[in-house]
């Protein structure tokens, strides 16, 4: 790929990705072509192995793929260093995990400095960025407690916060509401409309048809290759329960 | 269930069970290895003593006969006593090749030993290695180091100078003798080399021979018996060699339940008033003293470093199965749920830790077992020791196992306990994070620090009995470090005081008798290369005080002194004022005495006392002198203008030869004492300390980094999800390397400031351990030997937590961070 779409966040190109298991070769991704444009709200779906969390891991820059290019904010990261790949993840890429991953002995206030003490922000704009984090999803008040002082949803509130303390280029989440009840898992989810009509790129990948159709596009992988790509309310009313994988899966 | 996740988690730990088998067979090696040489050697002593008779006493008289001597042997309390010479002559071996290089004649002193017409003696037999027993009255037998060092062989012929003519003596053989195992010459020279002294056993009618044809030699001033059985001259010795049936050394052995102490005095008594000059006991013969050192040393060997290595291993095992426990958690309470009984639970992990210890355990006493014997063998190769005694000993291998099990057990108990007493339904949750006064504590003393600075304290304080079990055991590797290196420090500045500061000449003879110091002045000026030369007195007395008594070499120095001099271990020279001593610290403390005490010092062997001064007591290398102003010396034993010591300094090195063969060829001279030769000998033996060094530093390296690689990869299999956390938002590899550096540099930095303090104590009591009458060290610790250990001590820590890191480096940060907590 040469020419670059400046609408695109987003560009894969054949995008494979084989893991070796002994003497069998397993092709998790089988040549994916995918463009999200800037503020899109893009959900991937997919049923278990079917390769949509090795997707995730690719388009996370937290693997790299065998073959294929990826262009992320108009970077391609298919070729980039450990270190170099570090420095993307941290100022292109804000994650929000199914299991939260905080680091439960540090308050609220310091788990959403972190990203921004690796990109080397001052002391005092770490605070004041991450208070004003806290602030949009809704926990000004709670900036000095510690994960296991917060219930699900506040946890799953500071990890967002966290993600979009750099400002980065996309927003990606992995089975978001995985963890919370319906109720807080609604919560989440209308915080990430309200991101998504602030102009935010965000990227959920999700078993749930409730999730994935709360997005503008959904897209649905099947054996390492996108089978169906159309918009979330479409996709909703088409979308059948079964098969449900379990968390972390897929 | 639990076994297999057991196999699975030892598995992902191969590295740290790896590190604990090789503290835990290092502990037990050397614990089995070192005891069971130090029993090996123990029994192979006394077999070698009591198989060649070594008498339990040695009794030093002015002079025996064979009627005093059977009075000896029918004391109530005595078994067997016998009579015998032993005198210093000039020994010429020809066409030596020297140790320092060197090569031609050497004079040495050699001290003879008188044998019977035929056969062994009937105490202190020899153990002829060889060739034969001397067959003919001008036969000899050499002491093996002697022949060794000089490579003589049987049917070699050395000379023994005497008044116009020389004798050739044959050499038969070549024995070891049980004194002599290891050989000194007195408690002040307790190490001469091969060039300087050696044993030579000869029949006693042999000796007479010998002794004749150089008592005509005149005692002069009278001084008759005063310098008997004396380092520098041996004239009474000769005369009772010269006379048929006379001794200068009564030998007796103790019957069954005898009291020493009574038979000692008796012997004093039955040896007639003055006769009976020293009683030494078998234990108190300097050689075998030194000897029992030397192996006594093995076993505090046996305790110290297995102590430390078991230790550490047991820290380990309890780090590693607290890790697992934690990992298990939720299976643990699941299986509780399940209804399997607590004790099972606690057998489960316990056999954990037992499996470990034994694995351990039993792959050190093997090594124990080869390292006792290849220790024993080494010491026997090297001494000599005719009869040897190596066994298998069952109960101490089953001893090694035993330790190394219940070390094992032990710490196991408590995270196994912990295990056992989890409540299920907390059991299948998460553990919450610790809290304890030091963490709470840290949230407000640590609050204003940067976030990377307080994660790394955080770190510290989470686990406080890891952090202070590891920083102890990097204070416990810089103290072996620093202990052993010091003690060469030591020893390096205790050789340069003796040899720079004290004895500053090249070339020393020792005179068989004392000599007009204007004549010996005469002759020795005219040697061209003799740049410098002193003549001092050197005499064996005793010093008495309060009714106790110790024999010391007192040397008479001139004034302004430039070749001899009294210097104390702070550099400072000491000389005593007219009426005044100097005496070593050994000595003082023998004799409960400080600077302005009285002592009674009395020439040997029966001099009359001279009440002087202490003007100062003295830390030297060699505690065993006392020093004395010559004119002083020779004032108050009646040697007016005497001297029996000629020191030499040399224009240039290459005067040596010359200045040697010069100085042999002057009438009287009993033994050349050349520096360059003792300073080859004390650079062998300071191989040895190196190499010692070296083995110490060897496992001071193995433990910190078995300690240190525990510590840091444990620390990072816990934070696992964290760490994956981090790097999934953007932390740099280079920065999560930074922060476990930082934590571990601060607990290096912890265990260095403590190990600082503990070193010094380390250092002390090293010293103090090595430091006896006939020898102790300077207390030296540089700033640059502490900074190479700590320095080591650094990389150690940086290279074991290599392995943590490249685990993070290698973490599937996709799958990690996607893991359920716990």
């Amino acid at each position: 790929m040469t020419e670059t779409d400046p609408a695109h966040v987003i560009e894969t190109r054949g995008l494979i990705k084989i893991y070796r298991m002994g003497p069998t070769e397993v092709r998790a991704l089988d040549g994916v072509d995918l463009d999200v444009r800037r503020g899109e709200y893009l959900s991937i779906m997919g049923p278990s192995g079917s390769g949509k969390s090795t997707l995730m891991n690719m388009l996370g820059c937290l693997d790299s793929p065998t073959e294929g290019s990826y262009r992320l904010d108009g970077v391609e990261v298919s070729g980039l260093t450990d270190a170099e790949l570090a420095a993307v993840r941290n100022r292109k890429i804000g994650f929000v995990f199914q299991t939260f991953n905080l680091l439960p002995r540090y308050t609220a206030q310091v788990n959403v400095e972190l990203p921004l003490l690796y990109s080397g922000a001052s002391r005092a704009e770490r605070r004041r960025r991450a208070h004003e984090a806290l602030q949009t999803v809704g926990l000004g008040d709670r900036t000095d407690h510690r994960p296991n002082e917060l219930s699900g949803g506040q946890r799953q509130r500071v990890a967002l916060a966290r993600a979009l303390v750099n400002d980065p280029a996309i927003l990606l989440a992995d089975e978001p509401t995985g963890n919370l009840d319906t109720r807080v898992g609604q919560e989440i989810l209308r915080l990430f409309d309200e991101l998504h009509a602030q102009g935010r790129t965000v990227v959920v990948v999700t078993h749930d048809p409730e999730v994935a159709a709360r997005a503008e596009r959904v897209v649905r992988v099947v054996d390492g290759r996108i089978v169906e790509d159309g918009p979330g309310a479409r996709f909703a009313r088409t979308a059948s329960p079964a098969p449900v994988d379990g968390p972390g899966a897929g | 269930m639990l076994g297999r996740k057991l196999r699975r988690e030892i598995g992902r730990q191969k590295g740290q069970i790896g590190a604990v088998l090789v503290v835990m067979a290092l502990g037990i090696s050397l614990f089995v290895g070192s005891y069971a040489g130090y029993l090996d050697l123990d029994a192979s002593y006394a077999r070698s003593q009591r198989e060649l008779r070594l008498a339990d006493v040695h009794v030093d008289v002015v002079r025996a006969t064979a009627a005093d001597v059977a009075r000896v042997a029918g004391l109530p309390g005595v078994e067997a006593a016998e009579g015998r010479v032993v005198v210093s002559l000039p020994l010429v071996v020809p066409g030596a090749d020297r140790a320092d290089g060197g090569a031609g004649s050497v004079k040495v002193e050699a001290r003879f030993i008188g044998l019977p017409g035929e056969g062994q003696p009937d105490h202190d037999r020899v153990f002829v290695q060889r060739g034969d027993l001397p067959g003919a009255d001008d036969e000899v037998l050499l002491e093996f180091h002697f022949a060794e060092g000089h490579r003589i062989s049987p049917g070699d012929t050395l000379e023994v100078p005497l008044p116009g003519r020389t004798a050739a003596l044959k050499v038969a053989g070549i024995a070891a003798s049980a004194e002599y195992l290891w050989v000194a010459r007195d408690a002040q020279d307790f190490m001469p080399g091969p060039q300087e002294f050696g044993v030579v056993w000869m029949r006693r009618d042999g000796i007479r021979t010998l002794a004749e044809a150089l008592a005509p030699l005149p005692p002069p001033l009278g001084l008759g018996l005063a310098l008997a059985g004396t380092a520098g001259g041996s004239a009474h010795a000769t005369a009772v060699a010269a006379e048929a049936g006379a001794s200068n050394q009564v030998l007796y052995m103790l019957a069954e339940g005898a009291d020493p102490a009574a038979v000692k005095a008796a012997a004093g008594e039955a040896l007639g008033e003055g006769n009976a000059l020293a009683s030494t006991s078998r234990d108190q013969l300097v050689g075998v003293r030194l000897l029992q050192m030397d192996v006594d040393g093995l076993r505090d060997m046996a305790g110290f470093f297995p102590v430390m290595f078991l230790a550490v291993g047991a820290f380990i095992v309890a780090a590693l199965l607290s890790r697992l426990v934690d990992a298990q958690r939720p299976l643990i309470g699941t299986m509780l749920a399940l209804g399997v009984p607590r004790r099972r639970v606690l057998g489960h992990y316990l056999s954990f830790s037992l499996g470990v210890g034994a694995a351990g355990s039993v792959l050190g006493a093997l090594g124990g077992i080869a390292l006792g014997a290849l220790l024993t063998r080494e010491y026997a190769r090297e001494l000599r020791i005719p009869f040897v005694s190596v066994e298998v000993r069952p109960g101490l291998v089953a001893s090694g196992i035993g330790i190394g099990l219940l070390v094992a057990l032990l710490a196991g108990l408590g995270p196994a306990r912990r295990a056992a007493a989890i409540p299920p339904a907390e059991a299948v949750r998460p553990s919450a994070p610790p809290v304890g006064r030091g963490l709470t504590l840290f949230r407000h003393v640590g609050a204003g620090l940067p976030v990377p600075v307080r994660m790394g304290l955080r770190n510290l304080v989470r686990h406080p009995g890891r952090a202070a079990a590891t920083a102890a055991g990097v204070a416990a590797s810089l103290m072996l470090v620093l202990t052993t290196s010091a003690l060469v420090d030591s020893m390096d500045r205790g050789i340069d005081l003796q040899f720079q500061e004290a004895m500053r000449y090249d070339l020393r003879a020792d005179l068989l008798l004392p000599q007009p110091a204007e004549d010996l002045g005469g002759r020795v000026a005219g040697i061209p290369g003799a740049a410098v030369m002193e003549t001092v007195l050197s005499l064996p007395v005793r010093l008495s005080a309060g009714g106790r008594h110790q024999d010391s070499l007192l040397h008479g120095v001139p004034r302004g002194a430039s070749l001899l001099r009294s210097v104390d271990f702070d550099g400072v020279e000491r000389m005593p004022r007219a009426g005044g001593v100097v005496i070593g610290r050994p000595v003082a403390t023998k004799l409960g005495l400080a600077v302005g005490d009285p002592v009674d010092v009395s020439l040997l062997p029966s001099g009359t006392p001279r009440r002087l001064r202490v003007d100062a007591v003295s830390d030297t290398t060699l505690g065993g002198f006392t020093v004395m102003g010559l004119e002083d010396a020779r004032g108050a034993f009646g040697l007016g203008g005497l001297s029996n010591t000629v020191l030499v300094g040399l224009a240039s090195p290459g005067d040596r030869e010359a200045v040697r063969a010069a100085l042999q060829e002057l009438p009287g001279v009993l033994r050349l004492h050349d520096v360059a030769s003792v300073r080859v000998e004390l650079g062998r033996m300071m191989g040895l300390a190196y190499a010692m060094v070296g083995a110490m530093l060897a496992f001071s390296v193995v433990l910190a980094a078995a300690i240190l690689f525990n510590t840091a990869t444990l620390a990072i299999l816990e934070r696992q999800r964290e760490l994956a956390t981090m790097r999934a938002i953007g932390r740099p590899m280079g920065s999560i390397a930074a922060m476990i550096t930082f934590e571990n540099g601060l607990l290096g930095l912890l265990g260095l400031v403590a190990g600082l303090p503990l070193s010094v104590w380390a250092i002390r009591e090293a010293l103090a351990l090595y430091s006896s009458d006939l020898f102790s060290l300077p207390f030296v610790l540089t700033a640059r030997t502490f900074g190479i250990a700590a320095l080591g001590v650094v990389l150690v820590l940086l290279v074991a937590e290599w392995p943590g890191l490249r685990q993070v480096a290698r973490m599937n940060l996709a799958e990690v961070v996607r893991s359920r907590e716990g």
